[in-house]
């Protein structure tokens, strides 16, 4: 028998490839995650897949408000020393203030779009069913939920404690530049401005209810 | 029926008033279990304590009546700093009043930020923090590592593995808000952030974790060669919360109380007081040994 008729049957031979749904969906998405932090905050390169196009839409969105931060953040008024708990405060509403004036038309899901919320909550259900998994629901479940109407360009309150982000979720998710965090209010997710303390985005049912 | 209200009435004041717990109506005279060696590295140690209200300021008392034994250069905070509004009255009702003594004597605060406090407070300068959520600092042999438990993101581990790798120091402590162990009811131990920490911690050589958020006193026996300590009732106070297990070393949920620690080339002493100046536990830790990386690497 030749060469290339035992390499014909061999291949024949071959269990076809098969793979479950879920192992497919944690290829997919790692994939995808590979794509994003490879063009972090750069033009994407050609999308491997659909999930890798729509979380490099979340990246241009974020940096489309970065962008907005910084001019906003270099003007004069934001520029005095922060010495004081008084002057810290100051700087804080402040910064918020600017960033409402020129985000005025802000609307829920303009970063966090449907398509984008959708591969979130993908990410998270990975998480949840991940390795750590149950440890994560664990402490979802012991980091004092707390309520709250949640609006676009509205200041977290002090009053309220934030929940603990579990760290196994923070390393489904994709990374953030420094001035930003996610945080969850209850089962929604929000994206927040740290310095600013001002809800940026939200979406609803990110998990379910711990 | 009436006659049967007002001692019903007195009745159920005269149990509410048994059970809160209160300090002492005289305070118990300061007693020292530490040995206060010369050059060892001395500091004190408070957790949920930003409440503003009496039982913070009557704890805080109590560390100026140590220090006069026990002379602590700083102060490591495990979170919820300032409860509730953080604007400058704020802070001054709930930190610069209370430990004005401390201040004003040169003592430093090393802050960790809890899930009640302003993000922002990294800005505020008596926190020591640099404006970072996490950071590091270094006393005598100590290497003390502040972290940020309510946002354990890649990028802070990542600092923490970078920066106890490259740490030569025979002692290394972490403190942050979430505990990892904890016999509490209210919460309980952060799991999650314990499969990512832990591991960290023990193939670095961490010894000693200190943690708050539990409004209760815990010493956990030594797991995986780390001593953990969860005090998070120098303000706050969640009475009778504990349930003890066999892990537990010690345990106090009846009053609020502070900690103070002594560290020498192979151990830490320890004492924790009560708000009313009892000795609640007290004891020595030691180092953990060298961790395996760091030995085959020559340190």
């Amino acid at each position: 028998m030749s060469w290339t008729r035992r390499k014909k049957i061999a291949k024949k031979r071959r269990p076809p490839l098969s793979l479950s749904n879920r192992s497919f969906k944690r290829l997919a998405v790692a994939i995808a995650l590979t794509a994003f932090s490879a063009s972090a905050f750069q033009t994407p390169s050609p999308a491997v897949n659909a999930d890798a196009k729509v979380l490099a839409d979340f990246n241009s969105r974020v940096a489309e408000y970065m962008k907005l931060r910084k001019k906003v953040s270099e003007s004069g008024k934001l520029k005095k020393p922060v010495t004081s708990q008084a002057s810290i405060n100051r700087h804080q509403h402040l910064l918020a203030h600017e960033i409402r004036e020129a985000r005025e038309q802000a609307r829920q899901g303009d970063i966090f779009t449907p398509e984008i919320a959708e591969i979130f909550r993908r990410l998270i259900k990975l998480a949840e069913d991940g390795s750590n998994g149950a440890k994560m629901k664990q402490s979802l479940r012991r980091a004092e939920p707390v309520n709250l109407v949640l609006r676009v360009n509205r200041a977290y309150p002090d009053e309220l404690p934030v929940q603990s982000s579990p760290p196994t979720l923070l390393a489904n998710l994709p990374e953030l530049p420094k001035e930003l965090d996610y945080r969850l209010v209850g089962p929604n997710l929000i994206l927040r401005d740290i310095e600013a303390n001002l809800i940026i985005d939200f979406f609803n049912q990110a998990i379910k209810k711990p | 029926m009436k006659r049967l209200l007002l001692p019903a009435f007195i009745a159920v004041i005269a149990l509410v008033y048994c059970e809160a717990p209160r300090a002492s109506a005289t305070p118990a005279a300061p007693k020292l279990t530490l040995p206060v060696i010369a050059d060892t590295v001395r500091f004190a140690f408070i957790g949920d304590m930003g409440t503003g209200k009496r039982p913070q300021y009557e704890v805080a008392a109590q560390m100026v009546e140590y220090r006069k034994l026990f002379p602590y250069d700083f102060v490591i905070t495990l979170g919820d700093n300032i409860y509730g509004s953080q604007t400058a009255a704020g802070m001054k009702a709930k930190f610069e009043d209370p430990y004005q003594a401390l201040l004003s004597d040169g003592v430093s605060f090393f802050a960790s930020i809890g899930n009640h406090d302003n993000i922002n407070q990294r800005l505020y300068k008596p926190f020591n923090m640099g404006g970072k959520r996490y950071y590091k600092f270094k006393k005598g042999k100590v290497e003390f590592y502040a972290l940020d438990s309510n946002y354990m993101d890649r990028e802070q581990t990542k600092w923490l593995e970078t920066e106890l790798s490259g740490s030569n120091s025979p002692w290394k402590i972490c403190y942050f808000h979430h505990p990892l162990y904890s016999h509490a009811r209210f919460h309980g131990p952060d799991t999650d952030l314990r499969a990512t920490l832990e591991p960290v911690f023990q193939k670095y050589g961490v010894s000693v974790v200190f943690s708050g958020h539990e409004h209760v006193y815990e010493r956990l026996k030594p797991q995986r060669g780390i001593t953990y300590f969860v005090l998070g009732n120098s303000g706050e106070l969640r009475p009778h919360d504990l349930s003890p297990s066999p892990d537990t070393a010690k345990g106090f949920d009846t009053d609020q109380a502070f900690g103070m620690a002594e560290v020498t080339d192979d151990a830490l002493y320890f004492q924790i007081v009560s708000r009313g100046g009892e000795t609640v536990d007290s004891g020595v830790v030691s180092r953990q040994a060298k961790p395996a990386a760091a030995s085959a690497a020559g340190g």
